[in-house]
């Protein structure tokens, strides 16, 4: 275990050298929560991006404050344009948080996930409180895309990079397959229930991993018809915020929740070590790894702060900024707008 | 010649009465306007500057005061309204710099349009209005990257959306304490200040609607019985609370709280629209008891059922002391339900716990997650930072899907049936240090009837599982005025509640009143769900079991094809309600609506 001094010097020459050779932007969703009850004043809220310029991480506010804002995205190949899933509706902005038009209506509200189809980039799905909408053409216009959905509570969409118009979908009643780019809906064989994230693997596009809230993690090695449920994670009574592959190791996971922590798997999930030593708390929304360095992940912890460790947390965790946070997700996009 | 001498009589006697209440609404208003004008110092917000603008009290440190406030613009919805009745009170008495900060703000602030149907109304009013006063500007000009004329348009579908969700399947909000103001408000400004006249002319016929939907059934000025929204004050001290300053205002019932309440002074800088005099008439005139029933519906339901808005059915039945309202009970709502009380009138409401009933304190992620969209491990704790009592045992406020509730009458059969496992395995009664001549007939072992007065009223109210008395916690969230009250604690998971009323001169006594509940059959089963057959003070047999619907002298009562509007004076379903009182009508058309809608 390295403190103090060592472990600052560490940093510093791990984040210089990154912001040398970064090949991604991180972009922070969430809200600085800490103290704040309704009526009161929010601290500048919504999207964050982290500037490197003093070889420390650091998060500076960028656009509207936002209190709702869950993620963002951006099609491969146009860095330049990212699109938000917001309270206020889907939100286009540039790649600098800046130019912010709400794409959508009142027609829906707080939406919860947004994704950029692979290889068409004005194809835009979104999810939301009421069911999917897309559109294809740049979100100028928007159709409904929820037939099929059984309940219309859609927390999370992904769409498969490999293949068009082909998306996975999760929200109360499991998991959702579209071939037909979000025209029609089937559900997904799966014991997963409270869908609460989709990833693909960056590796193997047939590998996907869901997590969920009560039903523990889910797997599919087959790009997400059929699933089967991790043992060795615990589902009653547990929320499993997210879970997202290593894109250096494409057997690496590591997943969230908001009472266990942050727990790391070297074998597909097959097992996991809890990685959680040297956070304030257990109180996980979000964990991600930094393409940009192996073994890098990020962490938000409830209300404390953004916590990164440069080994998968087995040395322990330094806090990192937007301190009083809590962030929905931790996204890395191109900056040259190509994918890894 | 008789009949066309009366008639002109009564048209003479009409035209008097009108400019009465004109002249006293009015002298109302100006008391509300002119208190918020006169605030200095700390105390001086939008609302002072915008009463001072309408009065045209043209000062320079309006303008300065203005500018200084737009330095850090915050508060979404509750920012908007505000800000807008200072833009359309400036008429030219604000400086050109506080002109240009104001119109920059809709630029440089983001307003979150928020998740609910109050703060839709709020966002969608203001940013029509907002574009309405800078049309022709481009996206960059505005916070949503639209154009003027595209904010105006889906403003106005939104508008017009709600409008008609209202008077098609009523409210989702429906009947709040608080939030009221906040759907009068916005409907004042349109009716003011839109350019359109078909909005203002939509905007004042839903003022009537939904003033109409409030009167009936005031008592005093109380807003009693079932509402979607109160909060942990005026669910005790139902006459002190935002409804109590409209009916003061609107009618002159009741008294104004301390400072006349802000909505009220947004309503005022805008149409200032007066009631007519047939809902003056429905709001103050207590003859003949009646029962005034209507269809609302649940707020949006995002998870755990099909029915994204579920029928909401309310009765309540007016007296000339006190009015008993009730829903069905379950969860209509999430955190600040109320389903049921008896509300009696007082002349000075400050202070008074003049309401008895009681609730199933419920809390959990079920109701959080069905209406909200929060993160399952943090909602509980999300929702009682803001609303304190959320996660109490102790509180008075909740719906819960474990209570079905039964009106006939004045008679209310509130029943019980709570899971094992239930976070808050009890029941609460609230029981007001107000009620006099409180007289218990059982044990709490042995449950009996408990006898009281409340005010004009007579009270019987029977817990059907064994019970015990306990002192009002001190919470910070409960009134003041609630201390020296009780809270009846039955932890017995099948319970439920009687309640019977009658007017203090029906019954000479107590005594006589409590001879004739006495005299009443009752039975009661609890295992293995609660039930209750008895006969009423007003002779009627009821029937109430788990699961079931009510029965009435045999028959069981359906309302699956209620209107939205049924009673002898207010009725109306599908955009149109007619409202007859006193020899008067009023016809609310909206017909015009549908044409105009896009789902």
């Amino acid at each position: 275990m390295l403190h103090g001094e060592s472990m600052r010097t560490i940093f510093t020459v791990l984040f210089l050298s990154n912001s040398i050779f970064a090949q991604h932007t991180m972009y922070v969703c969430g809200s600085i929560s800490k103290g704040f009850v309704v009526g009161k004043k929010l601290e500048p809220s919504g999207l964050y991006i982290r500037n490197e310029a003093g070889g420390q991480p650091d998060f500076r506010h960028v656009g509207f404050s936002h209190p709702y804002l869950v993620t963002v995205a951006s099609a491969p190949g146009d860095a330049a344009t990212l699109y938000a899933a917001a309270g206020n509706g889907v939100i286009r902005m540039t790649a600098a948080g800046e130019h912010w038009r709400i794409l959508t209506d009142w027609r829906h509200t707080e939406f919860q996930d947004v994704a950029v189809e692979a290889g068409a980039p004005a194809r835009i799905y979104a999810a939301s409180t009421d069911g999917v909408i897309a559109s294809e053409d740049g979100g100028a216009t928007w159709r409904e895309a929820s037939v099929g959905l059984r309940r219309r509570f859609i927390q999370t969409i992904a769409v498969d990079r490999t293949r068009a118009g082909r998306l996975l979908a999760g929200g109360e009643d499991g998991l959702y397959l579209s071939g037909d780019g979000a025209r029609s809906w089937t559900p997904v064989k799966s014991p997963a229930r409270m869908v609460t994230d989709i990833e693909q693997s960056p590796h193997d596009p047939a590998a996907w991993v869901a997590t969920t809230q009560g039903h523990g993690i889910v797997i599919s090695r087959d790009g997400g018809v059929s699933w089967r449920r991790l043992a060795s994670v615990p589902a009653d009574g547990f929320t499993w915020n997210n879970a997202g592959f290593s894109p250096h190791d494409p057997r690496t996971l590591a997943t969230a929740a908001f009472s266990q922590g942050v727990w790391v798997s070297e074998d597909m999930g097959e097992t996991w070590r809890d990685r959680s030593a040297g956070l304030p708390t257990r109180q996980v929304w979000r964990v991600r790894f930094d393409p940009d360095a192996r073994g890098r992940l990020w962490a938000s912890v409830h209300e404390e702060a953004l916590f990164v460790s440069g080994d998968s947390g087995v040395s322990g965790w330094r806090r990192a900024g937007l301190d009083g946070s809590v962030a929905l997700d931790l996204v890395f996009l191109p900056v040259k707008g190509v994918r890894p | 010649m008789l009949v066309a001498l009366g008639l002109a009589a009564c048209s003479g006697l009409w035209a008097q009465d009108e400019a009465g209440l004109e002249r006293e609404f009015r002298a109302r208003a100006r008391t509300v306007l002119e208190a918020h004008a006169s605030r200095r110092g700390a105390a001086v917000g939008y609302n002072t500057i915008a009463a001072a603008l309408h009065l045209k009290q043209n000062a320079p440190w309006l303008s300065e005061r203005t500018i200084e406030m737009l330095r850090d613009p915050w508060g979404d919805m509750f920012w908007q309204f505000p800000v807008i009745a200072v833009m359309y009170n400036d008429r030219g008495q604000l400086t050109p710099e506080a002109r240009r900060r104001l119109r920059d703000a809709w630029r440089t602030y983001m307003p979150y349009r928020g998740d609910t149907e109050n703060h839709w109304l709020l966002y969608y009013t203001s940013l029509y209005l907002a574009a309405q006063l800078y049309p022709n500007e481009p996206g960059s000009s505005w916070f949503t990257g639209k154009s003027s004329e595209e904010n105006l348009s889906e403003a106005r579908e939104y508008l017009y959306s709600w409008m008609d969700l209202t008077v098609t399947k009523g409210q989702g909000e429906y009947d709040c304490t608080h939030y009221i103001g906040v759907y009068l408000l916005p409907l004042s400004y349109l009716a003011e200040w839109s350019q359109d006249p078909v909005m203002r002319q939509r905007a004042v016929k839903m003022l009537q609607w939904l003033i109409a939907d409030f009167a009936v059934e005031l008592t005093g000025g109380a807003f009693g019985g079932s509402h979607s929204r109160t909060d942990d004050s005026a669910v005790l001290e139902p006459g002190v609370n935002v409804a109590a300053d409209l009916a003061w205002l609107f009618f002159g019932l009741g008294k104004p709280s301390a400072g006349y309440g802000g909505y009220p002074l947004y309503y005022l800088t805008a149409s200032a629209y007066r009631p007519p005099t047939v809902l003056h008439t429905l709001a103050t005139e207590r003859g003949t008891p009646y029962v005034h029933r209507e269809r609302k519906r649940t707020r949006n339901r995002w998870r755990f059922t099909d029915e994204k808005h579920a029928p909401v059915y309310r009765t309540a039945y007016i007296s000339r002391s006190y009015g008993v309202g009730s829903d069905q009970g379950g969860l209509l709502q999430p955190v600040q339900q109320h389903s049921w009380d008896l509300t009696w009138k007082v002349d000075d409401p400050a202070g008074v716990n003049n309401t008895i009933f009681s609730t199933h304190p419920y809390s959990g992620l079920y109701e959080l997650q069905m209406y909200f969209t929060m993160h399952p491990d943090y909602a509980v704790e999300a929702v009682a930072r803001s609303k304190r009592s959320y996660d109490s045992a102790d509180k008075f406020l909740s719906g819960s899907p474990d209570e079905q509730i039964h009106q006939d009458l004045d008679t209310v059969v509130a029943l019980y049936n709570i899971p094992e496992g239930t976070r808050f395995p009890h029941i609460n009664g609230f029981f007001s240090k107000d009620l006099r001549e409180l007289t218990e007939t059982g044990t709490g072992e042995r449950p009996g009837w408990i006898f009281a007065r409340g005010g004009g009223a007579w009270i019987a109210y029977r817990p059907l599982a064994p019970y015990e008395w306990r002192s009002l916690e001190p919470h910070a969230w409960m009134p003041a005025s609630s201390a020296g009250g009780r809270r009846l604690y039955s932890p017995h998971l099948r319970n439920g509640t009687v309640l019977m009323a009658a007017e203090q001169d029906e019954y000479p006594t107590l005594a006589a009143f409590r001879s004739a509940v006495e005299a009443l059959p009752l039975e009661v089963t609890l295992d293995p769900a609660p039930a209750v057959k008895l006969r009423t003070l007003r002779g009627h047999v009821l029937e109430a079991r788990w699961n079931e619907p009510l029965r009435v002298d045999g028959r069981a009562v359906t309302r699956e094809n209620a209107r939205l509007f049924e009673g002898p004076f207010v009725n109306g379903d599908a955009r149109k309600m007619t409202i007859r009182h006193a020899g008067r009508e009023l016809v609310v058309d909206l017909s015009d609506l549908a044409a105009d809608v896009r789902r």
